[in-house]
């Protein structure tokens, strides 16, 4: 059955502006449902078509755009069937006995066991790339069926041939990112963390990936070893050679075991985990799970100048405050108070609990019938053939979990992102709040101890200014209110009603003082509220996802990006304290930021280019409501002060990504100067899967502005006819450097005895040249490559010498 | 041991116990690769000079009486004042005879109008910024 596919239909990223396609017309997108279909895709592609997985489209970066030809491996709009499927044939048909038995011997304690470790046991999960983690997560917390005589699983083997049952109950990712409605391939492998600070990304918890590469063959890509394991290899050849070497992935080639190879390589390993989707297409992948979870959440409220000279010590209360802590998030407000001196900040910590707090009237876990549903334990889930696998009633279709409905906003999510689209409904009680008290002080001149106005503007001179404005406050009370009151011009979600609102505070000159004095009021309170102090207690992917699914009045235009640092280097206060002052002087002239500055943290990473590169790795967030007049300008200035080499910024591949090739090597190596670090292993493992770069499929615009691709030429054959003629005689010379990247130019140089150059002479990349040569003497045959990208060239040659007598 | 700069730098060095320049300092500063400022600086007088280049480096060490010259580990530290980023580098103190000992601390502030965030003009309103935040 042929893949199937559509033609010119638009194209768009989830937080695109919804009403403009960021591809207009996608002359093909393909919609794969197997290993089969994605090979045959990449087997039959033409020279001119170039491809590009995709997944959920959550990423911000153009990494997922193709120059022409999408592969979806889940449709964004949830109608064609994914590649969603658990996968049983590799996990565990085809895992190594010894490693079986190290796991069958292994006994990890039970989700809520009051002796349960953090990031307890090992479980392993194969899956089709195209399901996305809320699905993962939600299986991996289901289980397997203990009670299935003929279950096909993991834990089944184990139970039958060890006699050991504890595999089975719920399993967990060990971290997660603030949303769960990416795949879970394309979250990892754009190098997608939490603020988990003592593990690194999600990326790393991958033990094994199925790639197929431009061409059509596929590629199984473990590590070397698994220190963890006792260094056993996880899978068995030849059980893998049986299950895809067969003919029915054959591709093009005779049969299926030659278009099948199993590569145990850290280096390839590493570059493919995160890699823009420039290797291929990665089919399905194995993540290591671990014993599910409870955790503690922790929010207090601050400011960022009071705790920012805390962030570089990692012994500091932020870190410590709880013995276990293993979690740090600080979400900055960008609009200041206290006269222009501090800004709000809410700091959210996260620790493991072994109790388990259940959902009154259940015997569920908090956070597992509102994030997953189907807790009815004699009752598992439906299978859906659409997706392909258990139908989990809430899973990616509810709100972000709320341990206290009396208060609607105890767990709100910490994240911009998330709030952005959320009904507008809390921002409109904020904003009379705010409104009330600034009438009381219009009408009688009073500052309510405690109040807004008094954290705000609290020095005694300061008030005789703000009193000054008593008339232009009252006449935007009016105006807000007016805005408020009517339903047909009141925007809907959140962030455009704060948007209106600025316009109405900040558009006139004349009244700008009072309106920056009434936008840092209602932008306090609101900040408050998002960011107050909180305590809770729940299910691991509770906690962790965060995204409303439902409650989207509409979606949102976000522009955002996300810079890593050294969590241990100043420089991220000096980057953080640059926008916020770049925001007061926007703030002066009537333009405002509308959004969050939040720092996360995180450990090392091994994948060669992912953006955790430090023993502990802070990312910085700045993500805000693209039609602010503010947010682009901010987030201009915060990408230019990233590339600026001396902030030295690392920029998230799945965000706005702006850097040049330039960038790119200057922070992960591989410069003209420096052809060493890891963006050569990167690109040397590149070469090895592509035929050094001749297999182009992947390529996109994006990986060729940012330099991902393969820069070096390599010389193939260079032989002549005879190494010895009489003079005036004739020499045939062959070549073949067909494996080189399309951008590279061959010329042939021939050399005199008498040192005379003959003219440059342009070849193709493989053929043959007849040669007449009369000087006696050795003549030099050289051929020069000359690959270049982005204006910067590298040259190889190789040389034969003819003796002319 | 070195610290990379980039483009154009004010460098204040400042030691009030060191006033005096000294050929054989006992802690000292090179700078590599500027377009015009490439030299040693010892701990022994007061600097101030703009240091330019696309890229350029900056070697601390340290002297005592008995023995060589020996690179010193540089405490780094970014801040942002009056809108300038700025960059300290700190080589601890040294032991520079006779009881005293020198603190090897320099000072330079980035002059790249790029990275420079805008400075609101004047002071418009009564309650706005002030001294107080980084302006």
């Amino acid at each position: 059955m042929p893949v199937a596919f559509r033609i010119n239909e638009p194209w768009t990223r989830k937080h695109d502006n919804p009403q403009t396609p960021h591809i207009p017309m996608a002359p093909k997108i393909y919609y794969p449902q197997s290993l089969e279909e994605v090979i045959e895709i990449c087997s039959n592609r033409p020279p001119n078509e170039f491809l590009k997985a995709a997944g959920s489209h959550w990423a911000l970066s153009d990494a997922a755009i193709s120059d022409n030809s999408f592969v979806e491996t889940h449709d964004p709009n949830n109608v064609l069937t994914p590649m969603g499927r658990t996968l049983y044939e590799v996990v565990p048909g085809c895992l190594n006995k010894n490693f079986v038995t190290f796991l069958g011997h292994q006994h990890p304690k039970q989700f809520g066991a009051p002796d349960a470790e953090e990031n307890e046991g090992i479980y392993l999960a194969h899956f089709e790339t195209g399901k996305r983690v809320y699905q993962l997560y939600s299986e991996l917390d289901l289980g397997e069926d203990a009670n299935d005589p003929n279950g096909k699983s993991l834990a089944h083997l184990i139970n039958r041939e060890y006699s050991n049952p504890d595999y089975f109950g719920s399993w967990a990712f060990e971290t997660l990112g603030g949303a769960a409605g990416q795949t879970v391939f394309g979250a990892l492998t754009t190098g997608t963390h939490g603020g988990d600070f003592r593990f690194p990304p999600i990326a790393d918890s991958v033990l094994a990936m199925h790639l197929v590469a431009d061409g059509g063959k596929h590629f199984w890509i473990e590590r070397e070893t698994y220190p963890d394991f006792n260094s056993i290899p996880i899978t068995d050849d030849s059980a893998l050679n049986q299950l895809y070497g067969d003919d029915l992935y054959k591709g093009k080639k005779t049969t299926g075991l030659d278009n099948f190879k199993i590569i145990r390589n850290d280096d390839l390993f590493n570059a493919v985990l995160i890699s823009a989707g420039r290797f291929g297409i990665v089919y399905s992948v194995i993540i290591r799970a671990v014993r599910q979870y409870c955790l503690h959440e922790e929010r207090r409220l601050d400011n960022w100048q009071n705790i920012k000279s805390l962030i570089h010590d990692s012994n500091s209360s932020l870190f410590t405050g709880n013995t276990n802590n293993r979690f740090l998030q600080i979400a900055i407000s960008v609009t200041p108070y206290l006269n222009f001196t501090k800004n709000l900040c809410g700091i959210t910590t996260r620790w493991n609990v072994p109790s388990i707090m259940v959902t009154p009237g259940t015997s569920s876990p908090c956070g597992r019938l509102e994030r997953r549903g189907n807790i009815d334990p004699n009752h598992r889930p439906v299978y859906d053939s659409r997706i392909r696998a258990p139908w989990f009633d809430n899973a990616g279709n509810s709100f972000g979990y709320n341990p206290d409905p009396n208060k609607p906003n105890t767990a709100r999510s910490p994240g911009f992102f998330d709030i952005a689209s959320e009904n507008s409904d809390f921002l409109t009680g904020v904003i009379n709040e705010v409104l009330d008290e600034l009438s009381k002080f219009v009408d009688n001149n009073i500052v309510v101890a405690g109040g807004v106005i008094a954290a705000v503007a609290i020095f005694a001179p300061v008030a005789l200014g703000i009193v000054a404005l008593v008339l232009a406050i009252a006449a935007l009370i009016e105006k807000i209110r007016e805005l408020l009151d009517d339903k047909n011009i009141k925007p809907t979600h959140f962030a455009g009603l704060l948007n209106s609102v600025a316009d109405i505070l900040l558009s006139d000159p004349k009244g700008r003082a009072a309106g920056i004095f009434v936008w840092q009021c209602i932008s306090y309170l609101a900040f408050q509220d998002q960011q107050g102090n909180v305590d809770f207690e729940a299910i691991s992917y509770a906690v962790m996802d965060r995204f409303s699914y439902l409650d989207k009045s509409e979606q949102v235009n976000v522009d955002s990006i996300e810079v890593f640092f050294d969590a241990n280097d100043t420089k991220v206060i000096a980057f953080v304290d640059s926008l916020l002052l770049f925001e007061i002087a926007q703030e002066l002239s009537g333009k405002v930021f509308i959004g969050y500055i939040s720092l996360r943290f995180t450990t090392f990473t091994r994948a060669l280019i992912g953006m955790q590169r430090f023993t502990r790795t802070v990312a910085v967030e700045v993500s805000g409501l693209a039609d602010a007049g503010g947010s682009r300008p901010l987030i201009d200035f915060a990408l230019r002060l990233a590339a600026n080499p001396n902030f030295g910024g690392i920029v998230h591949w799945g965000q706005r990504n702006n850097q040049t090739m330039d960038m790119v090597q200057s922070r992960f190596g591989d410069s003209l100067s420096f052809p060493a670090g890891n963006l050569h292993t990167w690109r040397r493992q590149l070469s090895g899967i592509t035929d050094n770069g001749r297999l182009n499929g992947f390529s996109s615009n994006f990986t060729r502005t940012l330099g991902l691709e393969v820069v070096e030429p390599v010389m193939g054959s260079l032989i002549a006819s005879r190494y010895s003629i009489t003079t005036g005689g004739s020499v045939t010379i062959t070549w073949d450097c067909t494996n080189n990247p399309p951008n590279t130019e061959f010329r042939l140089k021939v050399t005199l005895p008498n040192g005379i150059q003959r003219p440059l002479m342009r070849l193709a990349f493989a053929g043959t040249k007849r040669l007449i040569l009369s000087n006696k003497g050795i003549t030099t045959i050289s051929l020069i490559a000359t690959c270049t990208l982005n204006n910067e060239s590298r040259v190889k040659d190789i040389q034969i010498f003819i003796e002319v007598i | 041991m070195e610290e990379i700069f980039y483009g154009k730098w004010d460098l204040l060095m400042e030691d009030p116990l060191l006033l005096s320049r000294r050929v054989n300092g006992s802690a000292r500063m090179t700078i590599i690769g500027s377009d015009f400022s490439d030299g040693i600086y010892d701990w022994g007088s007061s600097y101030s000079l703009k240091v330019a280049g696309e890229k350029w480096k900056v070697v601390m060490e340290n002297w005592n009486d008995l023995g060589p010259w020996v690179l010193a580990e540089i405490n780094k530290k970014f801040w942002v004042s009056s809108g300038y980023l700025f960059k300290s580098l700190d080589a601890g103190d040294t032991f520079i005879g006779r009881g005293v000992e020198a603190s090897c601390y320099c000072q330079f502030k980035c002059l790249n109008p790029d990275i420079k965030p805008p400075k609101p003009s004047g002071k418009p309103f009564d309650f706005t910024y002030n001294n107080k935040n980084n302006w």
